[in-house]
């Protein structure tokens, strides 16, 4: 952990984000008429726009971030992703035989969607005209993302805590900011304390539902209720868990990070989101995007030593957005 | 004009506030020292309210929130398209594209995507869906069905049945009969998009009138007919594809969203199939002569059947069978 002397010379400065709900539902109708009008096309157009809205919305020490992928490269890359994806709908659907030896060869390619997604994502995004960069390589991401997965699959998930921190650890010490670093070193054992934590929660879950079914048959059927807030109470508490973790122990150059995201506001803020949208046939959407990403900015800092003036740019090179978009349509989740 | 901004250099992120000031001719100079007219700059899409960057060609770049003032600057000097933002700027633009995006939604669940799904169906080659069928068929029979218990008379009696009222119809379709122990499924029948129609011997068995065996089998050669089962992979793996693609990359909801409504659309599927299917039984039986009537007490029997025995599910999909029943009674005793 941090050493207090060290500590006391950095100074906390918040991530804002000054979205407003009004206004971006008008960008969000217009990007999803538009792409419909258009059959489509326009999604790789739409992408951009939404993106940069976050991304331009989003302010550190009074400057924005900014996401500058081209959306002419985005629609190649969809259209690949999208045409293999109804051809593996189609080949397993007429042909289940095939599933297995799809199933195989996807988990050497996944390797290589996830870092060419990286590659892509944070190649585009760029902070006081400085890019982030992406430098895994192959193997690594074969173990944590396959293998250890694979391996937790046959040990009842027992290894499961382990592949999410290898993953975490990879993701995050392979990222750059110009020439400069991320750094972290995530321990095993605080994943296994996270996942053994849901774990609990998810068997007193069980056996509240069980107290009830016996106890007050006649609340049985309205359990099917309670599911899905159950179900998104473990969901929410390891994905705040694990973030507040990687971001506390990131280091970039002498700058630390903060996250202070709590478990109960963020899932109050999912559950709604949840009900608003299936309520309002998707309409409430845009909201939802909103006051996800202003209760996440706000949950944010960079604790800053002396200033954020010396980063310096690194060489690099575009990439083609084939494994983005690949990730986006299995719907893979990569995000800081 | 006065633009005011951070100014941020070719290489570092290094942060300097800076004020360009744009002359009545479009000439600037920047802090280097440098000069240019507001044609040289690349300046990025105005979206919502967020940052704009001003790319200047040495590499260099001014990020500035005056909106207005670029825009304004845009117009006279290097007449950038503001179209898009236009249109997200104004709610009775929003309002429009809100009822586009419904109308357009709904067309495509409702009549656009069953379309492309027949005609899809219609160019399959047939050995694909005959293997399918082969697959299925063994794959029942090893787990589900056992041999059929009736007699090989009441076999041969419903094979010369069924194929004498088929012989009546001007178009001659290929199928195969199956007898089978329907075991856990009991009384049930289906076909599948090879020809082959399964009836099971509890259907048999529930069955008063002959009549009525011939309407099922008639219903299931109408799903064959009409490549019911071939469309209906089609459609069903599309929606959630679909689903996904529309509401965008937010994983917060598309496990909830792609559920509920996907299911009740599959609903909706289903039993228009199983309306296209009872009508093309009806013609059959009316021009063979038969009555119809039987195999509404037929249905009325399984309703009963089936609840006695929860597994039964040749009603499941179905539409509401009363107002199959009604339909089948009202439509007579055959062409008279």
């Amino acid at each position: 952990m941090t050493n207090p002397d060290t500590h006391s010379t950095l100074r906390p400065i918040g991530f804002r984000f000054e979205g407003q709900s009004s206004e971006f539902f008008r960008i969000w109708i217009v990007n999803l008429c538009l792409s419909i009008l258009t059959l489509g096309i326009y999604s790789a157009w739409a992408k951009v726009r939404t993106h940069q809205y976050f991304y331009g919305h989003t302010t550190l020490d009074a400057s924005s971030f900014e996401y500058t992928a081209k959306p002419l490269q985005i629609l190649k890359g969809r259209l690949i992703a999208v045409g293999l994806f109804v051809l593996y709908q189609l080949l397993t659907s007429f042909v289940p035989l095939l599933a297995l030896p799809i199933l195989l060869a996807f988990g050497f390619l996944l390797p290589w969607i996830v870092i060419r997604s990286l590659q892509f994502s944070y190649f585009n995004t760029r902070y006081r005209n400085i890019r982030l960069g992406f430098t895994g390589a192959y193997t690594p991401a074969l173990i944590a993302f396959v293998l250890l997965p694979v391996a937790s699959l046959f040990t009842a998930g027992l290894l499961y805590p382990l592949a999410a921190c290898q993953q975490q650890n990879w993701r995050v010490n392979n990222t750059r900011f110009g020439n400069t670093a991320f750094e972290v070193k995530l321990q095993v054992k605080s994943f296994y304390a996270i996942y053994l934590a849901a774990l609990l929660l998810v068997i007193s879950t069980l056996v509240i539902f069980f107290l009830i079914n016996v106890a007050l048959p006649h609340l049985a059927p309205y359990l099917i209720f309670l599911i899905l807030p159950f179900y998104s109470l473990v969901y929410v508490y390891i994905k705040v868990k694990v973030t507040n973790l990687t971001f506390n122990q990131t280091t970039l150059g002498e700058h630390r990070f903060q996250s202070q995201m709590q478990v109960l506001p963020y899932l109050a803020i999912w559950l709604t989101n949840t009900l608003a949208i299936l309520f309002t046939l998707g309409l409430a959407t845009p909201w939802a995007m909103i006051r996800t990403a202003r209760y996440r900015a706000s949950c944010t800092a960079a604790l800053v030593q002396g200033d954020l003036d010396h980063f310096m740019q690194a060489q690099q090179t575009q990439q083609n957005a084939l494994g983005e978009e690949l990730g986006e349509v299995l719907d893979l989740e990569f995000g800081i | 004009m006065q633009l005011e901004g951070f100014y941020y250099d070719d290489h570092s992120s290094l942060k300097t506030p800076c004020v360009l000031d744009v002359s009545a001719s479009g000439h600037f100079q920047l802090p280097d020292g440098s000069r240019w007219h507001w044609q040289d700059l690349s300046i990025s899409n105005r979206i919502g309210n967020s940052a704009r960057y001003l790319d200047f060609p040495d590499g260099s770049r001014l990020e500035s929130r005056d909106n207005e003032s670029i825009d304004q600057l845009c117009s006279q000097f290097s007449g950038q398209n503001n179209l898009i933002h236009r249109l997200e700027s104004r709610f009775r633009y929003a309002l429009l594209a809100v009822l586009i995006t419904l109308a357009c939604g709904g067309w495509f669940v409702v009549y656009g995507l069953p379309l492309i799904a027949d005609q899809v169906a219609k160019k399959l080659p047939t050995s694909l869906t005959r293997e399918l069928g082969t697959e299925v068929m063994s794959l029942m029979d090893t787990n589900v069905f056992s041999d059929s218990r009736l007699s090989l008379k009441t076999r041969q009696a419903i094979r010369d049945d069924f194929a004498a009222l088929m012989h009546q119809q001007p178009d001659a379709l290929p199928y195969q009969l199956h007898f089978r122990d329907g075991g856990p499924i009991g009384a049930n029948a289906f076909a599948l998009p090879s020809g082959d129609i399964v009836i099971t011997d509890q259907l048999i068995k529930l069955a008063d009138h002959p009549d009525a065996i011939a309407g099922v089998l008639a219903h299931e050669l109408g799903h064959i007919a009409q490549q019911h089962i071939t469309r209906r992979i089609l459609q069903n793996s599309a929606l959630p594809l679909l689903i996904t693609a529309i509401t965008g990359d937010m994983a917060v909801v598309t496990t909830v969203l792609a559920g509920l409504p996907t299911l009740m659309l599959e609903a909706h599927y289903s039993r228009t199939f199983e309306e296209e299917a009872d009508q093309f039984a009806l013609k059959i039986l009316r021009a063979g002569g038969r009555d119809p009537a039987h195999l509404a007490v037929l249905l009325q029997s399984l309703v009963q059947h089936q609840q006695n025995q929860p597994a039964t599910n040749w009603l499941s999909s179905h539409p509401a069978t009363e107002a199959r029943v009604e339909q089948l009674q009202q439509s007579g005793p055959a062409s008279r």
